[in-house]
């Protein structure tokens, strides 16, 4: 499913059944690229462009856009871990901001699931630019299970993938 | 690096209306910045590229914490505007936000409030709150810690 990375967010969520009506969120409104979807593996690109600017004096990347990253990839690392596909829903979100992002490098976001409970599942992400040793925002996650809606469609076609 | 915005500084000062269209990000998003008498009122209109979950459809999480941020940054620079507060003027940078998700929050406009628990010389402690129907029931609440003048040792 995920074997010619990278792909654009539009291909990401055409595959992954999350792109009703052509839908391609924010994370394709930031032009994001999947680079990544392995196992305590997941990596995306998200390229700059003016419009992610948090301050136009100090130059430096909006400190939303990097709690919208680090929120989509603790999901996205929870659908991919699931056994059992079930709807998620973010309970609480944690960033500590390290350093500014300036404007004009390309983000890496990465995440990885650590704990997928009965209930409640426990994700960890991280955002860097050059080097991954020395990350700009780190994020703490933990989501809610089998909450309201649908199983996101990925879950059901990696697991399909899987057995 | 400058720890003065100044064009920030001159967007904020006496008008907080300002304080998003001077913030790239926040007006790509839309965010509405007002002053009312119980203090500053933040909303955010819904647009459809806001939606995280469209099967709900919901809006996304990161969004929601983004706009509840920034609700707590436009008190505090809303806090710093007056001449007398004797706190951090530096153009606030924030250290750490905690968000908790409470309800879904729908296809709708939502709103925040936030209130400072602490403004010191160095560092402001905000909470903050947003809502879509009633006040009383928030959708998502944040915990933000900002700083608001650099300390005298360098790291």
């Amino acid at each position: 499913m995920f074997d010619d990375l990278p792909i654009s967010w539009a291909e990401f969520r055409r595959r992954s059944g999350r792109a009703p009506d052509g839908h391609i969120g924010i994370m394709g409104e930031f032009g994001a690229m999947l680079e990544c979807m392995e196992p305590d593996n997941i990596r995306v690109r998200v390229p700059f462009q003016p419009e992610i600017v948090g301050d136009t004096a100090w130059n430096v990347v909006h400190s939303g856009v990097l709690m919208i990253l680090l929120d989509s990839l603790c999901g996205i690392s929870i659908i991919q871990k699931m056994t059992v596909p079930t709807p998620i829903a973010t309970l609480d979100l944690r960033v500590d901001y390290l350093r500014a992002v300036p404007a004009g490098e390309d983000l890496f976001v990465t995440a990885n699931c650590y704990k997928i409970g009965r209930n409640v599942a426990f994700t960890r992400a991280a955002i860097y630019t050059d080097d991954p040793e020395d990350p700009a925002a780190i994020a703490n996650g933990s989501f809610m299970l089998g909450t309201a809606g649908d199983p996101p469609p990925m879950a059901t076609m990696l697991k399909g993938q899987n057995a | 690096m400058s720890t003065q915005n100044t064009a920030l500084l001159e967007a904020v000062t006496g008008d907080i209306e300002g304080l998003f269209k001077a913030i790239p990000f926040a007006n790509w998003i839309g965010l509405i910045a007002t002053k009312d008498s119980d203090g500053v009122l933040c909303r955010m209109p819904f647009a459809q590229r806001l939606i995280g979950n469209p099967n709900l459809p919901a809006l996304h999480g990161g969004i929601v914490a983004t706009f509840l941020e920034a609700a707590a940054l436009a008190v505090v620079v809303d806090a710093q505007n007056n001449p007398d507060a004797r706190c951090g003027k530096e153009i606030p940078r924030v250290i750490s936000t905690t968000v908790d998700y409470l309800r879904p929050a729908g296809p709708k406009d939502t709103f925040a409030r936030a209130e400072i628990i602490r403004l010191g010389t160095r560092l402001a402690t905000v909470v903050s709150s947003a809502w879509q129907d009633d006040p009383a029931r928030p959708v998502a609440r944040a915990n933000c810690h900002f700083l608001v003048a650099s300390g005298g040792k360098s790291s």
